[in-house]
């Protein structure tokens, strides 16, 4: 990799250190202590086999996954293997061997192997997840079966079927019904009984209620031999409702805040002065640490010896890396991009500014505004009000000496089974979240949606959120006026031509020439022969042998010159070209909007000109930006935080809600609410648009909902109403509700 | 029609064994990534696929 200048775009640095698991990199040539340190936690005794757990974050589609199947079942003492696209893990169980052969196999492929700790959040979600198939299995296989049962009933019609054939089936029913009644539907009651402990009536009450009087109701008619039964609707309840809470279970399993930020950020060891590894969570207080080139620093410490430059962005949002020496401090997960360095450790584990931004945004989602969803608001009322006109039905024709008082109760309870109302939000959820997917937006949590609809400021971070977070041209100076720009840009490009750095990313002029003899320096710069002479490009001193002092302090500049300059070249962080037309939509729309930046005032200030945003706060830190946060919701505004980098997480956990903008890391795509796949800020707009669809379709679901109900219910507490007229009235209006639902499919109008 | 006697509860035996069967499957993680089965069919064994090809030639 070229190391022209010593800079790089963190973005890409960091992504590439994570692709390329750059964690354990060292592992590779280094001995196998370091990487028998590194898997220590991933392999582990299951059962009479001993079991090796590891993430393959390159594992992208079902064929990656059945390549490593396949190679790694061909090998010797493997009794199982299992990879797993969504979460990118790989697990074998062999019987003999240390299991590092596997990992080997695994990188010969091609792939990336990072180590898998257990992790006891991601073993109980697993295990609610299995659990709430099977439930919905049994609910699944148990409504066709019973739907196969009550259709005699159905296609006889008024005339009936035999009395004895007909008790036989509700028997039957009655069976298959009670499984799906208490083994099923044990969430959903639950559920129930935890919001009756806590004094609190939510959606779980009228649900569990509808399905256990149902099923009550249906026992005593078939007990009796008289009546309705209603076995079926038990089913198909349960049945559909599951599937809403399955797939939300799915989305919560994929986005759980689960993983670690310093694992995600550190390495697993480091190398000692001494040439010994050492753990990352035991190196003690003035060990003295190698850090190579290209990988990232271990500890919070101090530089004892190496001049390079290194990368803080994940601490400060800066761009442009600082350059270090002998004497200064350094942080635990910046990257060291030039030069080796040694450095002296000089805080333990727990008291890394990274482990603190860790926590602080951990601590951070506690602040979140207390929020309920509109379903439960109005299921608070709602469910109060079936509950008293039930027991008032049932006092009313007590008094008047009806023997019959118990079952027109629990029939107008069932007939105001919610169904419809607690189908509203979830179908909607699920169908927006499934748009939004297609659209290029990952939702974490459906009822996101609601809170988003709610928010009135939007708090931008900068780098990499409003702008592109990617260097380009922005300036070229002339020096030596036999150079015109263009002359200037393809010489530059040329040279540049192949290297990943990020200064040649952005030197993009094609042009005929080429360059031969073409040398690179690291830290220093390029240089080649381009029409018969040979050019430098790089630092001012590598260029001319001098020291000249860069035009200005805006943006990076490099030199181009061949022993006298040519000309200066400016790099800088570019405003996405998207962000202007974004913003005054939504300030259009009565959004108050934002900027909070890690940045230096001067850079901030100008992006902030550009835009025409007033309210700028610059060179703030990540526990700043959560008090700013604070500060601003606790003036009463709601708001939505975007943001793409650690040090937005803290404060992404605060905020009503959160947008992460095309994130490289894990950590922050599971602290935001949402994240935009699409690098583009546009889809913001689209998705504050939909976000109101979204809120439209629930209302109107809830209004039909709860208007249904409220019209059927006082026919059925006078009697009125014929129980299938009921029960198909229902069906209707949950139908309906899906149906409605289903409008959102498409995002964008 | 008596015969549905015994019917209906030779369906309810039918149904409890579909439901041990699922949630066997289920407990042994044979839904642990729907994902991939789906493409499992495009990714056929390479040697034999070859042996195939050579017989066919034959």
């Amino acid at each position: 990799m070229s190391q022209v200048i010593p800079l790089s775009d963190y973005k890409a640095s960091r992504g590439q250190a994570i692709a390329s698991g750059l964690a354990h990199e060292p592992d590779q040539e280094g001995p196998d202590q370091a990487r028998r340190l590194a898997f220590e936690d991933s392999i582990y005794a299951h059962g009479k086999t001993t079991r090796l757990s590891v993430r393959v974050p390159d594992i992208r589609c079902a064929a990656c996954s059945l390549k490593i199947e396949k190679q790694l079942s061909a090998m010797p003492d493997v009794e199982r293997v299992a990879t797993n696209l969504s979460d990118k893990r790989v697990v074998v169980d062999f019987s003999r061997g240390s299991g590092f052969g596997f990992i080997d196999a695994i990188e010969k492929l091609g792939f990336t192997v990072l180590p898998d700790r257990l992790n006891l959040a991601q073993v109980a979600l697993e295990q609610e997840r299995k659990s709430m198939l099977a439930r919905l299995g049994v609910a699944g296989i148990g409504m066709m079966q019973v739907m196969m049962y009550a259709l005699t009933g159905y296609l006889a019609g008024d005339s009936g079927i035999e009395p004895a054939y007909e008790a036989l089936m509700r028997w039957a029913s009655l069976g298959v019904a009670t499984l799906v009644a208490f083994y099923s539907a044990t969430p959903f009651h639950l559920g129930a009984l935890r919001d009756l402990r806590n004094r609190n009536l939510g959606m779980d009450v009228p649900v569990s209620l509808a399905i256990l009087a149902a099923w009550t109701l249906s026992m005593i008619h078939t007990l009796t031999q008289s009546g309705e039964v209603y076995f079926d609707s038990v089913c198909m309840f349960t049945f559909l409702l599951l599937i809403g809470r399955f797939i939300e279970l799915g989305s919560r399993e994929k986005y759980q805040h689960s993983q670690n930020l310093n694992d995600s950020l550190l390495p697993t060891s480091a190398q000692l002065t001494s040439g010994e590894y050492i753990a990352i969570r035991s190196i003690p207080v003035g060990a003295e640490l190698q850090v190579p080139a290209g990988q990232r620093i271990p500890a919070d410490g101090t530089i004892i010896s190496g001049d390079s430059s290194v990368d803080e962005a994940a601490f400060t949002g800066e761009s442009v890396p600082l350059r270090k020496r002998a004497g200064m401090q350094v942080l635990a997960g910046s990257v060291n991009l030039d030069q080796p360095l040694v450095i002296r450790a000089d805080k333990v584990w727990d008291d890394y500014v990274i482990t603190r931004i860790s926590d602080l945004f951990r601590e951070s989602s506690l602040y979140k505004p207390a929020f309920s969803v509109l379903a439960d608001r109005i299921a608070r009322y709602f469910v109060a009000i079936i509950l008293l006109m039930a027991s008032a039905s049932a006092g009313y024709w007590y008094l008047q000496g009806d023997a019959a008082w118990f079952s027109i109760a629990l029939s107008v309870l069932v007939v105001s089974c919610p169904c419809a109302l607690s189908l509203a939000t979830p179908v909607a959820y699920t169908v927006a979240i499934a748009a939004l997917r297609n659209a290029g937006v990952v939702v974490s949590n459906g009822a996101f949606l609601e809170r988003l609809n709610d928010t009135n400021a939007v708090v931008f971070d900068k780098t990499g959120t409003l702008t592109t977070g990617k260097l380009t041209v922005s300036g070229v100076k002339i020096l030596d006026s036999a150079f015109g720009e263009q002359d200037v840009l393809e010489i530059a490009s040329v040279l540049e031509q192949g290297y990943a750095h990020p200064i040649a990313r952005a030197l993009t002029t094609h042009s005929g020439r080429i360059c031969s003899d073409r040398h690179m320096e690291p830290g220093a710069g390029v240089s080649g022969e381009v029409d018969g002479v040979v050019f430098r490009l790089g630092k001012a001193d590598f260029v001319c042998g001098i020291a000249e002092t860069a035009p200005d302090k805006n943006g990076i500049w490099i030199m181009l010159g061949y022993h006298r300059p040519v000309a200066w070249i400016q790099f800088a962080d570019q405003v996405r070209p998207e962000s202007g037309t974004v913003l005054n939509t939504l300030r259009k729309a009565g959004y108050r909007l934002s900027m909070l930046t890690g940045d230096g005032a001067h850079e901030g200030r100008r992006i902030a000109a550009d835009l025409g945003l007033d309210d700028v706060t610059a060179g703030v830190t990540p526990d700043q930006k959560v008090q700013q946060l604070i500060n601003r919701q606790a003036s009463g505004d709601r708001v939505l935080m975007v943001g793409d980098g650690i040090n937005d997480a803290a404060a992404m956990g605060v905020a009503q809600a959160s947008v992460a903008v095309s994130p490289v890391d894990v950590f922050v795509q599971q602290a935001a609410d949402a994240t935009l796949l699409t690098d583009n800020l546009q889809t913001l707009n689209t998705l504050l648009v939909f976000s109101r669809k979204v809120n439209r379709v629930i209302r109107q679901n809830i209004g039909w909902a709860v208007a249904y109900n409220m019209t059927v219910i006082p026919l059925a507490i006078t009697g009125q109403i014929v129980p299938w007229v009921a029960a198909l009235g229902m069906s209707a209006s949950s139908l309906l509700v899906v149906a409605n639902a289903n409008r959102l499919y498409k995002v964008a109008d | 029609m008596e015969v549905i006697f015994v019917l209906i509860p030779v369906s309810l035996a039918i149904i409890l064994m579909a439901l041990w069967s699922f949630i066997w499957s289920v407990r042994n993680d044979q839904f642990e990534d729907l994902d991939k089965e789906a493409y499992r069919i495009l990714f056929d064994d390479k040697d034999q696929d070859s042996e195939e090809v050579k017989q066919e030639q034959s």
